[in-house]
């Protein structure tokens, strides 16, 4: 959830997409660039293998509108049952756009009148406690050629006398207690600390910061299993996952930096730049497969994951066949992986 | 180190160009077909519940139920207890006997949680649909448990199956896909094969074309007319799901087949046999219980503390109790063991008879092993020799020194009974494997100690509580000074130390 259009993808999708492989030279060149690598894939003659379920698409916007349905009641409930608003909170401000069930058109609609909430908190007026679709823009220079976040659910409260931002993320698998599944509570712990430093960028910029506070902690809002209904899990700690989004987005702004690439620069510059194919990429990248075959026609120990590939380093599985027949090896690099064939020796398939 | 024999393992299955032999035996057992069921589940793209369901029980013909619309509760949850009926009368006539339920993979195995999820605790549905709800919800409940319990052979996953049994020659997250898996497992298979499986959805969704491909036949069942009109879109919908489900249902015979021939039996999986049947054999009792009372476990939760203690407690005490029921008649479990440093592999330098005290006689043995390696194993821990298969000659661990120079660690060890029983050892004796002693019983007396009442009879208090209570007699009082407080010179801390 939290879309911003089609054809480009939002700040944070591209920042995930980059933190899955960073030292894909390729990969940081599209995210950069904002050019989606299914594109790319698509130019190079490649069918897009990842989408969406129409299914699954429907159920997420039914989720999202029920859920905000009457000035957000069901969350509401749930908000105030869960200690996160106090029973008296009262308001909503809906900056969802037209196709997701809102009243908002344009991104710079939704980024002018989420600005307008903001310094209506800053100025202790909490009468819409609970925002939805708000949409910020990341103060320029982090990423090129811009940033935009869109968030599913924001709540407001008044904390040490101050007016606090709570930042809520929806998804609309099942809650499952100990077993929800750990990726997707990962991902979406991820997307929520992006928002939490991202709100903090956007008050900083409109010299709202001393004003408005935005909370560490914040809610998931998950659905039950094989029903409509919501649940929430508030409390959780976003710190960590906001400093991640900190240091990665300034260590992305210097590779930006470094690669010196125009805003106008195409696919051609992302077709040409070198490809380091790692474990992650089968998950999220359409290139993925062409990279992988380019991994081994060069023999590297990434065709056998990201342990094999750590543990020989520069070492080609070439090599490795070699010391298995029982080449000599030249450094003690080689005498470890000499020694480890050697402790399975015996073992030639079934 | 553990991983790094994951990593030894990869290699020599890319060496081989096909997949090698992880484990020398199979760790569970595989029953009789007359006793075995499989499942395979698809769903709706975002839903949580079933939309459709295909099952064998034995040899009879497989069965395949779908509903046209997977977002209409009560369709679906007629679908569900039709197949609950079916999945709690095969373990329900057991007459003493293992019962087994097979599933493709990870993905099934949270529908079943779904389902318990869902129904365990459901009040509102038509009457003669609410117990059988109620009841496939709890029997679906126990199975999701055993697929995470390596004392269990009740469930089973065929995916987690494989990954456990071999070493493929691929990324392991190319390992999740049980088509993948059958493909490389095929006489005479290449890479070429395996990824050609991989493209075919075995999971409980399905690939979203063919969720876009039943769009228009989803809307057009919404919105007909007629029955007429209903039935036909119907009948189109329930032939792609059942082709799909025919698709994995198939595939999961092809894994059991292969999994049944990759290996012998390890002797040891009749002890998880075994403990299988209790747990089938405790479920009906607590199926008594509900019966009798009305009360139900939650799915959701542990409800106290001291319950979660309890389980947590039980949990690692059945995962004790499998590796003490394989460890012994499996070599590669052994060096796994050793990889992570639980176990010692060396050469025994000297054994001699000694006396302690005034008329204790023990055996002492001294063995040299491998410097490199890491161990976990402390001073006065006990291990027991890998060939022992009683693990009954315990022998503690004495002193342990390390010579760097030679890249050899010492180890003395002092057995705990005057003639200990496994294999006899001499010195010059090579190759000996000295592991922990594995004691999954002192786990389940600790589960008993924290969930009950500490003399067992009820006193009124809760459970447990007897344990805070015990640990607050003992707590030392605080007489350390504050930091702040204390004026004293470091050299004053040293004399008192």
């Amino acid at each position: 959830m939290g879309e911003i259009d089609g054809s480009s993808q939002d700040t944070r999708r591209r920042f995930e997409q980059w933190v899955k492989n960073p030292r894909c030279a390729a990969n940081a060149a599209s995210a950069i660039l904002n050019i989606p690598m299914i594109k790319v894939a698509q130019a190079e003659g490649v069918a897009p293998k990842f989408g969406q379920s129409p299914f699954a698409l429907a159920r997420g916007q039914n989720f999202e509108r029920a859920m905000f349905k009457d000035d957000a009641a069901v969350l509401r409930k749930e908000l105030v049952a869960c200690g996160v608003l106090p029973a008296s909170a009262k308001g909503f401000a809906d900056f969802r756009f037209r196709r997701n069930g809102g009243p908002i058109t344009k991104i710079e609609d939704g980024l002018a009148a989420t600005s307008a909430w903001m310094k209506e908190l800053a100025e202790g007026r909490l009468a819409r406690t609970i925002a939805a679709g708000a949409t910020i823009r990341i103060p320029g220079g982090v990423m090129l050629p811009h940033a935009t976040l869109c968030i599913d659910a924001l709540a407001a409260v008044q904390r040490d006398g101050r007016p606090t931002i709570v930042v809520g993320e929806v998804k609309v698998y099942p809650d499952r207690g100990g077993y929800t599944d750990a990726t997707q509570l990962a991902t979406s712990r991820a997307q929520a600390g992006m928002y939490v430093h991202g709100l903090r960028l956007a008050l900083e910029e409109a010299k709202l910061d001393g004003k408005v506070v935005v909370d560490s902690t914040g809610f998931l809002v998950l659905s039950r299993s094989g029903s409509n209904r919501i649940s929430v899990r508030a409390n959780e700690d976003f710190s960590g996952q906001a400093e991640r989004a900190r240091t990665g987005l300034a260590t992305l702004s210097s590779v930006a930096q470094r690669l010196k690439l125009a805003p106008t620069a195409g696919l051609p510059v992302i077709q040409k730049a070198p490809v380091t194919y790692c474990e992650a990429c089968v998950s999220f990248c359409e290139r993925a497969e062409r990279c992988r075959s380019e991994a081994e026609r060069t023999a590297s120990g990434a065709v056998l994951g990201d342990e094999v590939q750590r543990f020989l380093g520069d070492v080609s599985l070439e090599r490795v066949a070699q010391l298995a027949s029982g080449a000599k090896p030249k450094n003690e690099h080689e005498q470890e992986i000499a020694r480890l064939l050697a402790s399975t020796e015996g073992l030639d398939g079934r | 180190m553990a991983a790094e024999r994951d990593t030894a393992l990869r290699l020599r299955a890319y060496l081989a160009g096909k997949p090698v032999l992880k484990l020398e035996r199979r760790p569970i057992p595989v029953v009789a077909a007359r006793d075995r069921m499989l499942a395979v589940f698809l769903r709706m793209g975002g839903e949580s519940s079933p939309w459709a369901i295909a099952w064998k029980c034995g040899k009879s013909k497989a069965e395949f139920r779908s509903v046209p619309e997977a977002r209409r509760r009560t369709d679906v949850a007629t679908m569900a207890a039709e197949f609950g009926d079916v999945l709690c009368g095969h373990f329900e006539s057991t007459d003493g006997a293992l019962r087994q339920l097979w599933i493709p993979g990870g993905t099934h195995a949270d529908m079943l949680h779904f389902i318990a999820l869902r129904y365990t605790r459901a009040k509102k549905a038509d009457a003669a649909l609410l117990p059988r709800l109620n009841r496939v919800g709890r029997r679906c409940s126990q199975l999701f448990d055993a697929t995470q319990n390596p004392n269990s052979a009740l469930c089973v996953d065929a995916t987690v199956r494989l990954k456990e049994m071999f070493a493929f020659p691929c990324e392991p997250v190319r390992e999740n896909h049980l088509g993948f898996l059958v493909a490389w497992l095929a006489p005479g298979a290449c890479a070429t094969q395996a990824k050609a499986a991989e493209s075919l959805s075995v999971s409980s969704s399905l690939d979203p074309e063919i969720d876009r491909s039943l769009v228009a036949d989803v809307e057009g069942w919404n919105e007909a007319s007629s029955e007429t009109i209903r039935q036909r879109h119907a009948d189109r919908i329930h032939k792609v799901l059942e082709g799909e489900l025919r698709r994995r249902l198939d595939l999961l015979q092809t894994a059991l087949a292969v999994y049944d021939e990759a290996a012998a039996e390890n002797p040891g999986a009749q002890s998880i046999a075994l403990s299988s049947i209790q747990e089938l054999a405790r479920f009906g009792g607590t199926e008594a219980f509900v019966a009798q009372t009305g009360i139900v476990r939650s799915p959701e939760t542990d409800h106290s503390p001291t319950t979660a203690a309890m389980s947590y407690a039980n949990k690692d005490a059945d995962m004790i109790a499998a590796r003490a029921a394989l460890v012994p008649f499996d070599r590669s479990c052994q060096e796994e063991l050793i990889a992570e440093g639980s176990a010692v592999r060396g050469d025994i330098i000297s054994v001699e008879s000694v006396t302690l005290g005034m008329r204790k006689l023990r055996r002492q043995a001294v063995i040299e092993t491998d410097g490199a390696l890491p161990l976990r194993l402390r001073e006065s821990d006990s291990v027991v020799i890998a060939g022992d298969l009683d693990s009954k000659g315990v022998w503690k661990i004495t002193a342990i020194s390390d010579d760097p120079k030679r890249g050899v660690r010492t180890i003395t060890l002092l057995s705990q009974q005057a003639h200990p029983t496994g294999p006899q050892l001499k010195r010059g004796l090579a190759g000996v494997v000295f592991h922990e002693k594995l004691e999954p019983e002192l786990r389940r007396r600790l589960a008993r100690m924290v969930g009950g009442t500490k003399s067992g009879a009820d006193d009124g208090t809760a459970r447990g509580a007897w344990i805070l209570k015990k640990l607050a007699e003992r707590e030392p009082p605080d007489t350390a000074p504050d930091v702040e407080q204390f004026d004293g010179t470091a050299t004053e801390v040293v004399a008192d130390a």
